[in-house]
């Protein structure tokens, strides 16, 4: 069964009107039927990156703030901090008591608040009535100006230390495989790559984090200069420009951030590591590294992506679950990164069969798209699927901010998502079977096998 | 275009990149934007990355100033009424509810049918589930891998599966495939093939995944505290996605019958949201819905339920866990109980993001990531838990202080600072629940799915403000009850048997969530309806 010819699906989003700023010279302007988010850019004396998105649909604004620090951040000895810190940012500071920053928000109706630390930024947001816009800018310019004027950091630090190894056994070390990123990432990434750790970290460097290194982490990274805030949802913007200089405009600039290098990884010989854990069914991941985000092929790999291993329609679920039923589920993603991708597929297996059985097939598909381009049916589907997911994804106002965001930090253009759903559309078939080729290639792969054993932990170990 | 770019990995989502604070609203999830990607070009391969020389950085000042000293006021509130929804009947009877959002050119559809998991037969769990799943996998005339292609084909989405009281076709689609993509959804509701040969891969699909559900303690545990509180003779006992051994008995003619008695206009409600009219959609749907015929449908009735006795601590061994997964529970409420508002500002007092529980088990003793409590809301009572995640060496004492939080919220008022954070909270974000077409789709499923009338939404906040500290402790001494508590533990036995019994009288579960006798062995008893124990609600906490 063939998919009948997909239909062609260009997009008419009447009510985002034209963006503010022009998008920048270099790229060609977007056709005219692609999306856009409306903004206004600017930067205040301090360096602090100030994006606005006037949205009156409903009376609910979201500010987010991103600082330009990660995981790939953190120096041997102290991985994890990045995360650690971004817990002691709600813990209170000058102004803010212990335990009020959430109380403050919950009672002016904050309908989201949280934070959340990656290997290349870390973000913290509230999506508040429009009536408290004043208040989340206190809140947020008193973390990014007084945080470390609190009383005393000692007993926060070690509570929320307690809680971040609570988060830990939670996230990996309870949970079925969990020690898998772990495992994968020092396969891929060498020992000095940025990569190479985890961004929950060890449980030796979190007991390991003093007071001190609390205070020259935020005097390094917690800056204007290495910050951007978006204001997006029911806002007047003369008014949020007067809000934002009175909060954040007497903060300090800081010190340019020196980072740590890393860049694109490949692998010149293949890996493969046989794991084991207290499961039920063996699993499979299969990991290629990849073109960083943004980088050429990285679009290219989206597309081959969906082809491969997105839902039902795809060629690794027909194959492997729908006729030959030998596994239970399959799926692929390019999970793209600022340094350095992954292209991973992974499958579950029925029982009865092995992980080698469905690994044969997926590299008998692979070697299909590496042999001939998919054809123009099969392209267009997985185009209008990433296109239309992209629309799905534009409607609340924090989605709207956290997009202007990375938008503007990968590639310093808030609005570049018109010419990013145009690369996507510019994606040709030749080009599919060129990245499958050179990327999904035999060698640049680390292969991860688990199988049940009930002595071995839940988080799963490396077999001896 | 990458909806989720953090670092995900796989079907098993076993890892995030991303790591978010686990804050107050459940419902949100940090969002997850590309949080990689070089500008312009990425540095050439590998290899000679040093860590940073860190100089001493210089202290930064800010200077203080009044304006900062206090929280700012308020500006002026917004006044905001949810939108305007139309509710009008198609020839056949079938109710139709439309929001519209024109914003985006987008379009969702959600045929709510109004018999769902409860309806299952005690012996086969699933069966609801399982009959709704079907309906996108092959009708008369379009193969399971057809609907597929063509739904993708079109960027659009189909999804179906039953909650406890309904069963749902969903559909998003862009407005201008809203033709093709209707085509598609009102043959799936209508035609569905029940093939017994796609039947088969299905059900052994579903049944290696809920062999699965063993090895997460969190789920262990929220299963094993369903089959507790409800006993084996009642639907709300088992998972909505069946068991090993329910779905075993589950054939192709049973999903034929069950749609035959179910699926019918007069028993369902179409809610669509987004960018379609009324006279559009109207007509629209009499051409696609012409030929469904009203039918009687028999309502059903639920057993009563068997929970225990009294307090007790159910454990189930997870030897060498780091953690304990931990559910106090009971029964709760239903969704028409008139102590629904009262019950929803106390509940949020006791175990809300960074409100009692999580004061005390996460910010004050730093035992867990996260300590909350939920009432889950279905036509007859639906199950009350608090819990969550905690360290293995004080799980005994984890389980004391949840105790004394029960407690405490039953033998004193609130203090009027939490009852106004807790009523402000929810009054105020109340805007938030109308702001998406997915979340306004959710309010109007949720007045279909319990006919509540059509001016409830429009009376929420005043309902919620009018609850007094009186409201909450009488409700708190209502539905809290500490001498009739299920304690389910999962965790390493060796190292917390001792202590948990110290609490309460222990009894050992197996995975199963069957009885262990004191040689290991699961006991043969309790075996009529199957063996598994499991629920698939747990994840879902707070209010």
């Amino acid at each position: 069964m063939h998919a009948r010819a997909a239909t062609a699906l260009p997009l008419l989003l009447s009510m985002l009107a034209p963006p503010a700023t022009p998008p920048p010279p270099a790229a060609p302007p977007p056709a005219a039927d692609l999306p856009q988010i409306p903004f206004e850019k600017y930067t205040l004396p301090n360096g602090l990156e100030v994006i606005l998105h006037e949205d009156h649909r409903t009376p609910e604004v979201a500010v987010d703030v991103w600082y330009k620090v990660g995981s790939r951040d953190e120096a041997p000895g102290h991985t994890g901090f990045a995360h650690l810190f971004e817990h002691i940012m709600f813990q209170g500071t000058k102004h803010i008591p212990e335990d009020k920053y959430f109380a403050y928000l919950q009672k002016a109706g904050a309908s989201n608040v949280n934070g959340s630390t990656a290997t290349d930024r870390t973000n913290y947001f509230e999506v508040v009535p429009s009536s408290q816009l004043e208040l989340a800018l206190w809140l947020e310019s008193d973390r990014m100006g007084f945080l470390l004027e609190r009383p005393s950091f000692k007993e926060t630090l070690d509570n929320q230390r307690d809680v971040v190894k609570n988060e830990r056994r939670q996230r990996y070390e309870n949970r079925p495989v969990g020690m898998l990123p772990e495992v994968l990432e020092a396969a891929i990434y060498p020992p000095d790559h940025p990569y190479h750790h985890s961004v929950i970290g060890s449980m030796a460097d979190l007991s390991a984090a003093s007071v001190e290194d609390v205070q020259s982490f935020f005097r390094t990274y917690y800056a204007p200069g290495n910050a951007t805030l978006t204001v997006s949802g029911d806002i007047d913007r003369a008014r949020a420009k007067e809000l934002v200089a009175r909060y954040f405009g007497p903060i300090p600039a800081g010190a340019p951030v020196v980072r740590r290098a890393g860049g694109e990884v490949r692998l010149a010989a293949p890996k493969r590591i046989a794991m084991e854990a207290k499961i039920q069914q063996p699993q499979l991941y299969v990991d290629y590294p990849s073109p960083a985000n943004f980088a050429p092929g990285d679009r290219e790999l989206d597309v081959l992506a969906n082809i491969l291993g997105n839902g039902k329609a795809s060629r690794l679920y027909k194959r492997l679950v729908y006729d030959l039923k030998i596994a239970q589920a399959v799926g692929a993603s390019q999970q793209s990164q600022l340094l350095s991708s992954t292209f991973e597929i992974t499958a579950l297996p029925m029982p009865g069969h092995t992980l080698d059985e469905i690994l044969t097939v997926i590299d008998d598909e692979v070697a299909k798209l590496q042999a001939a381009p998919p054809d123009a049916a099969e392209l267009d589907r997985a185009k209008n699927q990433i296109e239309s997911e992209t629309v799905r994804s534009l409607e609340s106002v924090l989605a709207r901010a956290e997009r202007l965001q990375s938008y503007n930090y990968l590639l310093g253009d808030p609005g570049f998502l018109p010419e990013d759903l145009r690369r996507y559309r510019a994606v040709d078939a030749t080009s599919i079977q060129r990245y499958a080729r050179e990327v999904l290639n035999g060698n640049n792969r680390v292969v991860v096998t688990v199988e049940p054993n009930p002595d071995a932990p839940i988080m799963g170990r490396v077999k001896k | 275009m990458k909806s989720s770019p953090l670092k995900k990995h796989g079907i098993l989502a076993g890892a995030l990149a991303a790591i978010g604070l686990a804050c107050a609203a459940p419902a949100a999830r940090p969002a997850a934007t590309p949080a990689g990607a070089a500008a312009a070009s990425p540095p050439p391969a590998a290899s000679a990355p040093a860590a940073a020389a860190a100089p001493t950085p210089a202290a930064r000042i800010t200077p203080d100033a009044p304006f900062r000293q206090q929280p700012p006021a308020a500006g002026p509130e917004q006044p905001f009424h949810p939108p305007r929804w139309s509710r009008f009947k198609l020839k056949n009877g079938l109710e139709v509810m439309l929001v519209e959002f024109h914003d985006l050119p987008l379009v969702d559809l959600d045929m709510v049918v109004k018999t769902g998991s409860a309806a299952n037969p005690p012996d086969k769990a699933g069966l609801a589930d399982l009959t709704a799943r079907m309906l996108v996998e092959g009708t008369k005339t379009r193969g399971a891998l057809q609907i597929a292609d063509q739904v993708a084909a079109l960027g659009a989405t189909l999804a179906s599966g039953s909650t406890w009281e309904a069963s749902s076709v969903v559909l998003s689609t862009l407005t201008k495939n809203l033709d093709p993509a209707l085509a598609i959804f009102a043959d799936v509701v209508q035609n569905p093939a029940f093939d017994a040969k796609e039947y088969a891969r299905v059900r052994d699909n579903l049944m290696t995944a809920i062999v699965r559900r063993k090895d997460s303690p969190p789920t262990v545990a929220g299963l094993a505290l369903a089959h507790l509180l409800y006993g084996p003779k009642h639907p709300y006992a088992w998972p909505t996605t069946g068991t090993e051994a329910s779905i075993k008995k589950v054939t192709p003619a049973d999903l034929r019958a069950f749609y035959e008695a179910n699926v019918h206009p007069n028993n369902a409600t179409l809610v669509v949201a987004g960018d379609v009219t009324e006279a559009d959609l109207r007509a629209k749907l009499e051409t696609a819905f012409k030929g469904w015929r009203t039918r009687h449908v028999t309502a059903r009735k639920l057993p009563p339920p068997s929970p225990p006795a009294q307090t007790r601590v159910f454990l189930i061994d997870k030897a060498g866990a780091p953690q304990s997964s931990i559910r106090v529970g009971q029964i709760g409420i239903d969704r028409l109980n008139p102590d629904y508002f009262a019950v929803s500002v106390m509940n949020l007092i006791l175990g809300g993001g960074f409100y009692r529980l999580d004061l005390n088990l996460r910010e004050g003793k730093g035992w867990t990531y996260g300590a909350r409590s939920s009432f889950e809301t279905r036509r007859a009572p639906g199950p009350f838990s608090a819990g969550g995640e905690f360290v293995a060496p004080h799980s005994a004492d984890s389980v004391a202080e949840i105790l004394k939080e029960v407690n405490g919220i039953r033998d004193s008022d609130v203090t009027d600072a939490e009852l106004a954070r807790a009523k402000d909270q929810i009054v105020k974000s109340f805007p938030a629940r109308f702001a998406t077409r997915a979340s306004a789709l959710a309010q109007l499923v949720d007045l279909a799915v319990f006919g509540l009338p059509d001016g409830y939404w429009a009376d929420y906040t005043k309902n919620i403000a009018a609850v007094t500290k009186d409201d909450v402790r009488r409700v708190a001494r209502k539905y809290l009850d500490p001498a009739h508590l299920a304690i389910v533990v999962v965790g390493d036995r060796k190292s917390i048997e001792g202590p948990l019994g110290k609490i309460a009288p222990v009894e050992l579960l197996d995975l199963d969530g069957e009885p262990v006798t004191a040689g290991g062995e699961a006991k043969a008893t309790n075996k009529t309806a199957s063996s598994e124990t499991q629920q698939s609600h747990d994840e879902r906490r707070g209010p």
